[in-house]
């Protein structure tokens, strides 16, 4: 699993790459934390992001609830597993995917 | 990165797991050594640049990116025999290249994007084998490296290559030009309609034969056509001819290189489709062709810089493709090599392919030409590739030698499809009806041959009788060759008639009684009859001159005064409807009916000649059907009981006919048999049936089976045109997929428009030959010319039907035309619409098609009517409705003056896509009080201006959401009616007419799923013969396990990975969707659940095919071979739905399993539920539903468990008649596992926790409720327990859930502990709670969890028990955890991490 940030401004850019499961997510539920003060565009960037588990998609939720409250955020570049599981769970309809 | 490479990369993309996009070269140099090989070839990766390139990608761009120095070295591999060499380069070619790791930084993963290898060979010399991805190489620069190796073995300088992006490659749009270069365009991008599941891929390479090739090269320069055009003019013909189309299309890789740039290293090529007409004016001969496909290829070329898939998205929004435009690749290496060195190269593209087959040219060193075939192996088996590349010589041959392009296939392929044809049978050629019967009533003499009514005949009787009726025609100067027509009822006097008619030389022609009169005297004027036989009891007989059948049979018999008769002179006329509107005559011989009445000329009559005694007689006397069940029994010794009118439509008093003297043999249609079983007396009278033939249109699996099963009857389809006597084919007892295979001297091929024959396994029009094709149609030498041709020697009849042959040889229908189409996502056989409203009394001629209306797509059916019959537009849609399923109900049907054609005669569809209609549903406005208020429900719900009392729910674009909301609505508008409304009654009766009836109905209707009818002999003895001796668990063997990207499904196969030595290997069936494969679908679920995705032992321990089980062909030609065990978790697990979706599924599904596990003797494990125990009326006696039960007098009130319970019914139906070994799992409410709670990933519809959730946004509960308990399986415990249960050795039923419930306090006390409060309500305030609630938009949502639930008022659920189970897992040492406060814990903050609530 990678995690790259890039933050312009207020935006903030996460990449992720690999594969989100129980031992990666904590790592990501992290970078959330800390660096979301003052974040009012996030984007998710999963251009490279394989696989997505149970646990991984909790995180998603997390975020999205936390710009909720700040601001807005956007699922980017997500591959047709990844979108298959979105459309299932209906998260499709909590995030925004673009 | 250039175009090309651009488009290399996005296919990458795609599919990064195959070993797509690579090709690869193997070069023998016999004379060399390795070290002197690796070397040079480590001299040319210096000289590159693009062997220091390396593939990354930046977001969604990928880019090159080049390195200082090549990359990977020239390694040099042990040395082996040239066999092993071959075998492993092979085997390269199979496997994706390596990948090297994630970088670990930028998340990049880099493709290795060559190899290159030398082999040394024990036999001296070397291989060396260099493979490429596609990304950084093409075909001619391939050749190009191969030219740099012998150039520095051979010690010369290698000039540096350094890639540069074409100048070509240009941005400029020229879609027009696709769109004008695919106009008018006719073709089929692939020939063979069947494909197998197969993912491998084969070649084979022959040379172009010397003196071929000299012939070739002479044409070249004669004509003035290069070779490569005349090669590709070859494939062309072939492509057109095996698809019976006027145009070729094929994909053409071209070079796009700069004139500096063709010594450069580097991928240049871009893919165009090249599309070329092979027949008319601009391809009247081969030269002709070879200049139109050279036109053709480079005007393509000039246009291939917009990129292949620019190319692709233009055609398919000009509706000139669906999907790709050929599965047909062509490519030409045009490269000849410069060397004195030995050597011989073999390029492959396998790595690259995905389509059909690929046929590749390249020059040998001696400057011959070879041709490569690289096959994918899910449609070319090897003897189907040699048949291509015979053919393509066949056609080169005939082309370069006649300028002619008529041949299709080569000698061998000629040979195989023009040798299928039913054993031969000698048949004395003095045999014809006259001396068939008599041979027959001396045999048979004193036996009863008909029965009509109250009357008898025997053999001996009927035999003086018709010769009577013979003499008396005679002496009426009845003559051989006269055609004398009879027109009687279904009395005593028929047979002898017919036979009678038949004994003077005659040839009769059948009129029905019921046939109008003016139909009547066309037929006698057309027919030239010499008269008409008669009886005064025929009521329309009155206005007609004819002849007194009673008169006939006073005469006194002469014998000496009938004729002698030819075999070859006609014997009978049927008159058919022709597509003029004026029917016609067809004439058959007595050789026809001598060779169809043969006891060994089919099944069927084997069957019944050896085994019955009688048959009942029901078909028309004008349809040739009747000739059949006339002359099979007669002939051979059984009785005939002529059935009377009324046994041809009513199912009682057929069943009587049946009864009355003990026949065993009936002709039905399918139809007529499905309408019939609904008949108490009927379905008794079948159980004296022995064989059935159940010809005349598609018969339908369900059925089969279900007279198979119920009453052990042999059941047989036919097919066959009036015109070739009766039938051509006919299946084995049961086969309900194919038409079959021929009969006794009888042929079956199948040729394209121009009369050729297509290759064998392609589509192509049905042409019969052999002893049954008919004599003509009477009167009209140029319809007989057009149908009856005579094809390399042989006559034969062009039937107008297609079809196509499976590996076996039996044949597989496909109507007129292709004529399969999806509406709705509904596939929908437009032949099988139209075969029913042809039907209709009066309809001539018909077609269907469907057509865009307001933006959605509607069923339009077009029809003629005859002059003699008005058709009833309402009573035609009435017909329809009562034969096909609603959605196969056309929604216009509009009547023409005549059915446009085009100009070799057939339907024009383009016409009718532009016959203007007009589309307004049918308004049945409501009167009374209550249909107002109904339609007005229904109109606020669909936010519609207007809903009439007929207007369907979903048809008008309802959903289950909104079925909420209407169902609200009712109950507000209506405010008591007799019933109460439920949720699932929106689906049951759609239309407020029929809600209406539904909710003021007198009592409800409990018999909606009557399974009291069902046959359940040996069910409870079966299920109870299985009781648990001490057990061990044992192995599964492979296992095939289909559902398994569903919740249940993926715990199953997690849990048999994980405990590999249970069974082989696991076969997952499961289906593609949208552009995700099965496999990435079943792996992202294994990842979602398991975080694993079990990849390693992919391919070795599991795999995954796609498909699904409602489609019988995956398991035919054991595409899936060698399974053990059968689990069955796929289900349609939707409790409400509309359509016929949950029994393709749940129960035709597990027919297909059936069969297929009947022929492989796997066991078949099937996962049921425990709803199928059903319910009874309150105060009914005491029952408990255990192990050993299935039907204990149960009522089923819902679809969904409806469907599994016929599926429970159709398993043990087969385990008890067929030895089927089968295991029931019946599981109960399905939730979270037990390791973490981690519930279902479709949350939404498992109707306990939408239940569970409304209470929770309500915020409140009833009490009841409260104090209740819920049965509670977690999921992996479950998956557990059947994997386990299964692979123990007792067969029969379980009960799969644990022991104890979970009380529902326990889960409101959890959600507190998250937040969430819940006040607990007395019943009566809650209900009134709810009746606030339905008030507002915000209050339905909340409570829409509570609408699923189906309330049954006076029913109660049976209770179950599972002491038998429960006993059989302790002694496997397994069993159910308790349900912690833990787990619940675990469990409903699994829910709330995925904002459930």
């Amino acid at each position: 699993m990678t995690i790259e940030k890039k933050q312009e401004g207020t935006t903030l850019t996460v990449r992720l790459g690999g594969r989100l499961d129980t031992t990666t997510a904590p790592e990501l539920e992290a970078v959330f934390k800390n660096s979301l003060d003052g974040v009012e565009e996030l984007t998710i960037d999963m251009a490279a992001l394989d696989y997505l588990s149970s646990a991984g998609l909790r995180i998603l939720l997390v975020a999205q609830k936390t710009m909720n409250k700040q601001g807005s955020m956007k699922v980017a570049n997500v591959n047709d597993t990844v979108m298959e599981i979105f459309e299932v769970t209906g998260f499709v309809d909590i995030l925004t995917v673009i | 990165m250039n175009l090309s490479q651009r488009e290399i990369a996005l296919a990458q993309q795609a599919r990064p797991q195959s070993a797509q996009n690579t090709i690869s070269l193997e070069l023998h140099l016999p004379n060399c050594t390795p070290q002197t090989v690796k070397e040079a070839v480590d001299r040319v990766l210096d000289s590159a640049d693009i062997f220091a390139a390396s593939l990354q990608r930046d977001g969604q761009e990928w880019q090159m990116v080049y390195g200082e120095q090549k990359l990977y070295a020239c390694s040099v591999w042990e040395t082996c025999t040239m066999e092993q060499a071959e075998n492993q380069m092979t085997s390269l070619n199979r496997s994706p290249m390596d990948i090297i790791p994630e970088d670990g930084i930028s998340g990049n993963i880099e493709k290795q994007l060559y190899q290159a290898v030398v082999i040394p060979l024990l036999e001296g010399g070397v291989y060396l084998y260099v493979r490429f991805h596609h990304v950084i190489i093409d075909g001619y620069g391939m050749s190009l490296f191969v030219q740099k190796v012998l150039d520095a073995l051979s010690g010369k300088e290698i000039e540096e290559s350094i890639f540069s992006n074409s100048a070509q490659d240009s941005e400029a749009v020229m879609d027009d030009f696709w769109q004008h270069y695919f106009a008018d365009a006719d073709f089929e991008p692939s020939i063979f309609p069947e494909i197998n599941a197969e993912t491998d891929f084969d070649s084979i390479t022959r040379p172009v034969p010397d003196a071929l090739m000299r012939e070739i090269e002479a044409f070249s320069r004669r004509e003035n056509v290069s070779v490569p055009y005349i090669m590709a003019s070859a494939y062309a013909v072939y492509l057109a001819q095996a698809s019976g189309k006027p145009d070729a299309v094929f994909l053409m890789p071209r070079l796009n290189r700069m004139p500096e740039q063709m010594n450069t290293l580097g991928c240049y090529t871009l893919l165009v489709p090249v599309r070329v007409r092979t027949a008319g004016a601009e391809a009247d001969s081969f030269a002709a062709l070879c200049r139109a496909m050279e036109l053709a290829s480079q005007e393509a070329s000039a246009h291939k810089n917009v990129g292949f898939d620019r190319i692709l998205s233009v055609l398919r929004e000009d509706g000139s493709i669906s999907d790709v435009p050929s599965e047909y690749v062509f490519n030409f290496y045009r490269f000849q090599y410069h060397t004195d060195l030995d050597y011989s190269v073999r390029f492959s593209v396998a790595g690259d392919m995905s389509n059909h087959m690929t046929f590749s040219l390249f020059h040998d060193k001696g400057g011959g030409l070879n041709m490569r075939f690289d096959y994918h192996k899910s449609v070319y088996t090897r003897e189907r590739a040699i048949h291509f590349s015979d053919a393509i010589c066949a056609i080169l041959c005939q082309g370069v030698q006649e300028n002619a392009l008529s041949q299709t296939i080569g000698a061998e392929e000629y040979q195989k499809v023009t040798s299928i044809r039913g054993k031969q049978i000698a048949i004395e050629d003095n045999l014809t009806i006259p001396s068939l019967f008599r041979l027959a009533s001396d045999r048979y003499t004193d036996r009863p041959a008909v029965y009509a009514g109250d009357d008898m005949l025997t053999f001996a009787e009927l035999d003086m009788l018709s010769d009577q009726i013979a003499c008396a025609l005679v002496l009426r100067d009845v003559k051989p060759g006269d055609y004398v027509a009879f027109m009687l009822k279904r009395n005593i006097h028929l047979i002898p008639t017919i036979l009678g008619i038949a004994k003077s030389g005659a040839a009769f022609i059948p009129i029905d009684p019921a046939y109008p009169s003016e139909r009547i005297s066309y037929i006698m004027e057309n027919s030239c009859a010499s008269c008409l036989i008669s009886s005064p009891d025929v009521p329309i007989s009155q206005g007609c001159d004819y002849v007194d059948v009673n008169v006939l049979m006073q005469q006194s018999v002469v014998r000496r005064l009938l004729p002698e008769i030819r075999q070859e002179q006609p014997a009978y006329m049927i008159y058919t409807s022709g597509t003029t509107g004026r029917p016609k005559g067809v004439m058959l011989s007595h050789k026809g009916i001598a060779n169809i009445v043969h006891p060994d000329n089919n099944p069927f009559n084997r069957d019944i000649t050896q085994n019955c005694h009688g048959i009942v007689a029901i078909g028309s006397i004008c349809f040739d059907i009747s000739l059949f069940e006339l002359f099979v029994p007669l002939m051979n010794g059984l009785f005939v009981e002529l059935g009377s009118e009324k046994a041809m439509v009513d199912a009682g008093e057929l069943a009587a006919a049946i009864l009355r003297h003990g026949a065993d043999v009936l002709h039905c249609t399918p139809s007529r048999i499905t309408a019939y079983l609904a008949n108490a007396s009927f379905a008794e009278a079948l159980g004296h049936v022995k064989a059935v033939l159940a010809a005349g249109e598609v018969l339908p699996g369900s059925l089969v089976k279900r007279l198979h099963h119920t009453y052990g009857i042999r059941i047989y389809n036919g097919y066959g045109p009036t015109e070739t006597t009766i039938g051509a084919t006919i299946t084995e007892a049961g086969d309900d997929l194919s038409i079959g295979r021929p009969i006794a001297n009888t042929g079956v091929v199948l040729l394209n428009g121009e009369g050729r024959s297509v290759p064998y396994g392609a589509v192509g029009e049905i042409c019969v030959y052999g002893n049954g094709v008919g004599i003509g149609y009477h009167l009209r030498p140029e319809e007989t010319a057009a149908k009856y041709i005579v094809w390399n020697g042989i006559r034969l009849y062009r039937t107008g039907d297609f079809g196509y042959f499976l590996e076996d040889g039996r044949l597989i229908y496909r109507g007129r035309n292709d004529r399969q189409v999806k509406l709705r996502g509904l596939r929908i056989e437009l032949t099988e619409i139209e075969n029913v409203m042809g039907a209709f009394p009066g309809v001539m001629a018909c077609s269907c098609i469907v057509r865009k209306i307001d933006k959605t797509d509607h069923l339009v059916g077009f029809y003629t009517v005859s002059e003699q019959e008005p058709v009833d537009a309402e009573k035609l849609k009435a017909h329809m409705k009562s034969h096909l399923t609603s959605y196969m109900v056309p929604d216009i049907l509009k009547e023409l003056a005549a059915m446009p054609q085009t100009p070799n005669g057939k339907t024009d569809q383009k016409a009718l896509m532009e016959e203007p209609v007009e589309y307004q549903r049918a308004y049945r406005e409501p009167t009374t009080e209550q249909e107002k208020l109904m339609c007005s429900a229904f109109e606020k719900t669909l936010e519609l201006p207007q809903v009439g009392l007929d207007d369907n729910f979903f048809e008008l674009g309802g959903d289950s959401l909104s079925a909420v909301t209407l169902v609200l609505r009712v109950e507000e508008a209506l405010k008591s009616p007799k019933n109460q409304m439920e949720f699932g009654d929106v689906y049951q009766y759609p239309t407020p007419a029929l809600l209406l009836e539904r909710l003021y109905k007198k009592t409800k209707s409990d018999k909606e799923y009557d399974i009291s009818i069902l046959d359940y002999r040996g069910f409870s003895e079966y299920l109870s013969a299985h009781t648990g001796n001490k057990v061990d668990s044992g192995y599964l063997g492979n296992v095939l396990l289909t559902g398994a990207t569903g919740y249940l499904g993926v715990h199953i196969l997690i849990d048999l990975l994980r405990r590999p030595k249970l069974c082989g290997k696991i076969i997952c069936l499961a289906r593609s969707k949208k552009s995700l494969s099965a496999r990435k679908r079943v792996s992202s679920a294994l990842f979602y659940y398991a975080e694993e995705d079990f990849s390693h032992s992919y391919g070795e321990k599991w795999e995954v095919v796609e498909g699904d089980i409602t489609q019988p062909g995956l398991f035919l030609q054991n595409q899936i071979g060698g399974i053990d065990t059968i689990i069955n978790s796929a289900a349609n697990v939707a409790h409400f739905s509309y359509g016929n979706t949950l029994e393709a599924i749940n129960t035709e599904g597990v027919n297909n399993l059936i069969r297929y596990a009947l022929r492989e003797n796997a066991l078949l494990c099937q996962i049921s539920t425990i709803s199928i125990a059903g319910m009874t009326e309150k105060g009914a006696v005491q029952e408990y539903f255990d192990e050993s039960d299935f039907y204990i007098g149960q009522e089923i009130h819902n679809k969904y468990i409806y469907s599994k319970y016929m599926a429970e019914y159709a398993l043990l139906r087969a385990a008890v008649d067929e030895g089927l070994r089968i295991k029931l799992m019946r599981v109960g409410n399905l939730q979270g596992r037990i390791s973490d709670g981690e519930f279902q990933m479709n949350m939404n519809s498992n109707a306990f926790t939408r239940q569970f959730a409304s209470y929770i946004k309500i915020g409140a509960v009833p009490q009841s409720v409260y104090e209740a308990r819920v049965n509670f399986s977690p999921v992996d415990e479950t998956a557990h327990n059947i994997v386990s249960l299964t692979s123990a050795p007792e067969a029969a039923a379980f009960h799969v859930y644990p022991p104890n419930e979970v009380r529902y306090a326990d889960l409101f006390r959890g959600m507190e502990r998250l937040g969430y409060k819940t006040a607990i309500l007395p019943d009566e305030k809650f209900d009134a709670l709810l009746q606030e609630l339905k008030q507002t938009d915000e209050g339905r949502g909340q409570m829409e969890g509570l609408f699923t639930k189906e309330s049954m008022g006076a029913y109660r659920e049976i209770p179950v028990q599972q002491q038998y189970t429960n006993q059989y897992l302790k002694e496997l040492s397994e069993g159910w955890s308790t349900v912690t406060e833990d787990y619940i814990n675990k469990y409903l903050s699994a829910l709330d991490g995925m904002g459930y609530f």
